[in-house]
Formats: structure tokens, C-alpha cells, sequence
């Protein structure tokens, strides 16, 4: 009995070694088609568009309503220690630094990695991919890496926008609800912001794009099995992108804040 | 120059289970052969071995006389740019435009502007009997036998040395079948090229043939005239030409 659950756990250890191998070289795989030619342009300005254009809306939705529940929750439990100058500070801070990313990545997950994951699974149970190869175009440098690359550069860009969007649904919350004298507001977010802040959260973007499209990528290419085949493929893609934005957002945090 | 195929003992399992048990094949240059077989009796796992798609655990694939698993990268992509494969259902980018997918190859290779594709794709359209208009259209947009039709054209466009055909008439009409099997044909023919078929439609098999092979079990069981197809002499090809439920085939299902 004792053999037996050892046998199965080395099993499952050595499967997850396999997946995580295999998840790093299609990784490297994809990236080394960025630097050898050719390019596919069009499909890279094509995903580009997707994940920057068409996912602004719903960032920007998440972004206004996090930057004014930050400022109202925010208000009232600093009121208990007299605080509520530092209501400006803190949605500016939180925002850029962790809610901005972190929120955009999640949506973005959500909305591009089950897109990618669902249109490359389509491609893979319908003989797509193999046709590619056939009418001499690599898959992973036509479907891969113009979707990594496109996600990488384009949720900087969105976190950007989500952080101003975000800063605007606390002043809006501050100055039309709670009081704050518009000026002070900015001031006391202008003050408080330093580079860094905004630079960790772009960084942070940036990896998160690259997860969220390498898991869709990855999920979307290794599926089989039709319609069903697909869908898990689809499920897996936003939840290991959405675990790993978590967990990365922790180790992109510690590199750039330890003490 | 049209291409020769030679598989030599090629043997292909999938989880222990055997799919490609030595097959052993040869395909002349400019000459036509159909593949025969039921579901699962692994011939499209043949044809994906040929190209490359599936690596066989066992045995060699000869193209032209090169073992296509000694080739580098680049020469098997040099290969590729000769063969053209028209998929079973089409398998046609549903993202791209129907000129786009015809011209797929030629546009990759940049062998032709995307200005030129389209007068291209007209010209391959209509080759295969569809109208320079549909070349506009999306593939979700036409009907099954016009899928067909594009996806041989897109197979055909950058005129290859070696086609292959995977059920070309699968899921279509009778009539329809007839016409791809008749296009299919004309376009061989019209390149010179090598063709490998999988088939187990035994009219397209007669019409697109000119040798035929049974694959039974992951095995080449009988190979020779098409137009012999339903009396051969082998009682397991005649059975399954026929269409017949008893006969040694059904007896070993049974069994």
C-alpha cells in the first residue's frame, strides 16, 4: 500500500516535471521566433489590436469602479484613526503599483488567454496547425510568437490607461462624495507617486501579458479530443494564467520592493 | 520534377496501442495510388507520417530517396514547399479570406504580392470551377463540396510535386464527390505531380486511382489496380470494395 501511493506520487511528480519541461520549451520556442526572420507582422499587429483596443473597455470598467470602491473603503476605515488625508495617496499607490496590473491581468485572462487557448484548440482538433506545416509556414512562428509578443507589449499600454482611470474613479469618488478639495486630491497624488511605482506596474504588465498568452498558446496548441478537448483547454488557459499572475505578482513585488 | 515515395517498414504506436504495423510501400513518380481502409485502420496516420506531422517509431520514409528523418530543418522545409495536402473537412483558416487561404503558400514563401495573390486566386478558383467573387468571402461562408473545392485549390496553387489527399469526398454528395474526384484528376494531371489518396470511397477510389492499396490493421494487405477493385481475388479487399458484412473482415471484428 505504501509502494503503491509512493509509485503514484513519483508518477505525478515526474508528470508535473514533464508539463513544466514541456511548458519551458514551447516558451523558448516561441520567444526564438522573435528574433529569427521572417516576421508575421499582420497576425502580430492583429493580435496587438485585440488584446490593446478591444480589451480597453472592460479595463477600463474594472479600473474606474476599483479606483472609487479604493477611495470610499479606504476613507472609511482611515476615519477610524483620523486618517482620511491619505485617502489620495493610497488609491494612487494601489493602483499603479498592485490593483491596476493585477485587475487588467485577470480580465485580460480572462477575455485574450480563452480566446487564444479557444482559437488555436479550434486549429489544433480541425487540422489547422497541420496545414500550416504543410503550406510551409512554422506554426509557432505564424500562431505563437506574434501572440506572446502582442500580449507582452499590449497590457503595459492598458495598465497604463487602468491607472489613470483608476486614479480619476477616486478623485471623482473623493471630490464628489467624500469632500476632498479637487486640487489637494491631485496634489496629494501627484506628491506621492514616484517612478518606480509606475514603472513596477508596467513591468509587472508586461510578464503578466506574456503569461496570459503564453498559457492560452500552450493550453490552445496541445488540445485534442474536439469540442470538449477545446473547452478544457480553455479552462485550463485562464486558470493556470490566473494563478501564475498571482504568484508572479508576488515575485515581481519582492524584486522590485524588498528591503 | 514529380517526386517518388517508399515507406519501408514503418511502424507507428500511439500508448502502447499499434496504429502502423511495417508498412511497406512504394509510389513511382507521376503516378497516382489511393489508399484503402477502414476507420482506425491507420491510413491517415500513414499520410501524416509522410509529411512529417508524426515521427514513426520504426522504419524509413523515402522521398525522392532521402529518408525525410535524415533531412535538416531546412531541406525538410525545402520538401515542403513541393508538396501540397488537401485535408479531410478542408482544415481552411477560418480567420483569413478564401484568396488568402489559396494563396497561403505562395504569400509565405513570398513567391507573390499580396496584390497578385488575388488575381492568383482567381485564376486557382477558377480552375476548380468557383468565381473570382467567392475569393472575397470567409470559409465559414461556403457550402461543404465549395470548402472542398477551395482546399484543393489552396493544395494546388503553388503548383506542388507530390499531393495528397486525405477522404477528399468525405461528407459530400454523391454528385459533388464525383466532381471533386473529376477535379482532382485534371489537377494531377495538369501538374504531372505524385499522388497519395486515402480513401474508403470505393467510387472516388476507382476514378482518382491508378493503383490502390489496402491498409488493414496497420498493415499493407493487397496493392494493385485500382480499376481491379471489387474483383481482386483477395476475398478482404473485394469484401470491403463491395461493401459486404460477411467476409473475413467482419469474421475478425467478430471474433
Amino acid at each position: 500500500m505504501v509502494l503503491g501511493f509512493l509509485e503514484g506520487l513519483g508518477r505525478a511528480v515526474l508528470r508535473a516535471c514533464q508539463e513544466v519541461g514541456g511548458l519551458a520549451l514551447f516558451a523558448l520556442e516561441g520567444l526564438s521566433h522573435l528574433v529569427r526572420p521572417p516576421f508575421h507582422g499582420r497576425q502580430f499587429l492583429r493580435h496587438f489590436i485585440e488584446v490593446a483596443y478591444f480589451s480597453l473597455p472592460v479595463v477600463a470598467l474594472t479600473a474606474l469602479f476599483t479606483g472609487m470602491v479604493l477611495a470610499l473603503q479606504s476613507y472609511t476605515g482611515f476615519a477610524r484613526f483620523n486618517a482620511q488625508s491619505a485617502v489620495a495617496s493610497v488609491v494612487a499607490l494601489s493602483v499603479t503599483r498592485e490593483l491596476g496590473p493585477v485587475l487588467a491581468g485577470l480580465m485580460v485572462a480572462g477575455r485574450i488567454g480563452a480566446a487564444m487557448a479557444a482559437e488555436l484548440g479550434t486549429m489544433r482538433v480541425t487540422d489547422q496547425i497541420d496545414a500550416l506545416t504543410t503550406l510551409s509556414t512554422d506554426p509557432m512562428k505564424y500562431l505563437v510568437a506574434p501572440r506572446l509578443l502582442a500580449a507582452t507589449l499590449a497590457l503595459p499600454l492598458l495598465v497604463l490607461v487602468a491607472d489613470i482611470i483608476g486614479i480619476m474613479g477616486g478623485y471623482l469618488v473623493g471630490t464628489a462624495k467624500l469632500g476632498f478639495v479637487p486640487a489637494l486630491f491631485l496634489n496629494s497624488t501627484w506628491d506621492v507617486l514616484e517612478t518606480m511605482d509606475v514603472v513596477s506596474g508596467l513591468v509587472k504588465a508586461a510578464v503578466f501579458g506574456f503569461v496570459i498568452a503564453l498559457m492560452g498558446c500552450w493550453c490552445g496548441y496541445r488540445s485534442r479530443g474536439g469540442a470538449q478537448g477545446v473547452g478544457m483547454a480553455t479552462t485550463s488557459a485562464v486558470v493556470l494564467a490566473s494563478i501564475l499572475i498571482l504568484a508572479l505578482d508576488y515575485v515581481v513585488t519582492e524584486a522590485f520592493f524588498a528591503q | 520534377m514529380t517526386l517518388t515515395v517508399t515507406l519501408e517498414g514503418v511502424c507507428k504506436s500511439f500508448a502502447g496501442k499499434t496504429v502502423l504495423e511495417g508498412v511497406d510501400i512504394a509510389v513511382p513518380a507521376s503516378s497516382s495510388l489511393v489508399v484503402l481502409g477502414g476507420s482506425g485502420s491507420g491510413k491517415s496516420v500513414m499520410l501524416k507520417c509522410i509529411l512529417g506531422l508524426i515521427t514513426p517509431d520504426a522504419g524509413r520514409i523515402l522521398i525522392d530517396g532521402r529518408d525525410v528523418a535524415a533531412m535538416s530543418r531546412r531541406e525538410r522545409a525545402a520538401l515542403m514547399d513541393r508538396i501540397g495536402m488537401l485535408f479531410q473537412n478542408g482544415a481552411l483558416f477560418d480567420s483569413l479570406p478564401v484568396w488568402e487561404n489559396v494563396c497561403f503558400k505562395l504569400l509565405a514563401q513570398k513567391r507573390i504580392t499580396r496584390r497578385g495573390a488575388r488575381d492568383k486566386a482567381a485564376e486557382v478558383l477558377a480552375q476548380v470551377g468557383l468565381a473570382a467573387s467567392v475569393g472575397d468571402l470567409s470559409p465559414a461562408e461556403l457550402s461543404g463540396g465549395v470548402q472542398t473545392r477551395e482546399a484543393l485549390a489552396r493544395a494546388v496553387a503553388a503548383a506542388p510535386d507530390l499531393l495528397f489527399f486525405d477522404e477528399p469526398t468525405t461528407g459530400l454528395d454523391p454528385i459533388m464527390g464525383a466532381v471533386i474526384d473529376g477535379l482532382i484528376v485534371d489537377c494531377v494531371q495538369r501538374l504531372g505531380a505524385t499522388a497519395i489518396s486515402i480513401t474508403h470511397d470505393m467510387a472516388s477510389a476507382r476514378r482518382i486511382g491508378q493503383r490502390a492499396a489496402m491498409i488493414y490493421k496497420g498493415r499493407i494487405v493487397w496493392d494493385g489496380p485500382a480499376a481491379s477493385l471489387g474483383q481482386t481475388g483477395n476475398a478482404m479487399v473485394d469484401q470491403f470494395a463491395r461493401g459486404e458484412r460477411e467476409g473475413p473482415i467482419g469474421m475478425e471484428l467478430r471474433r
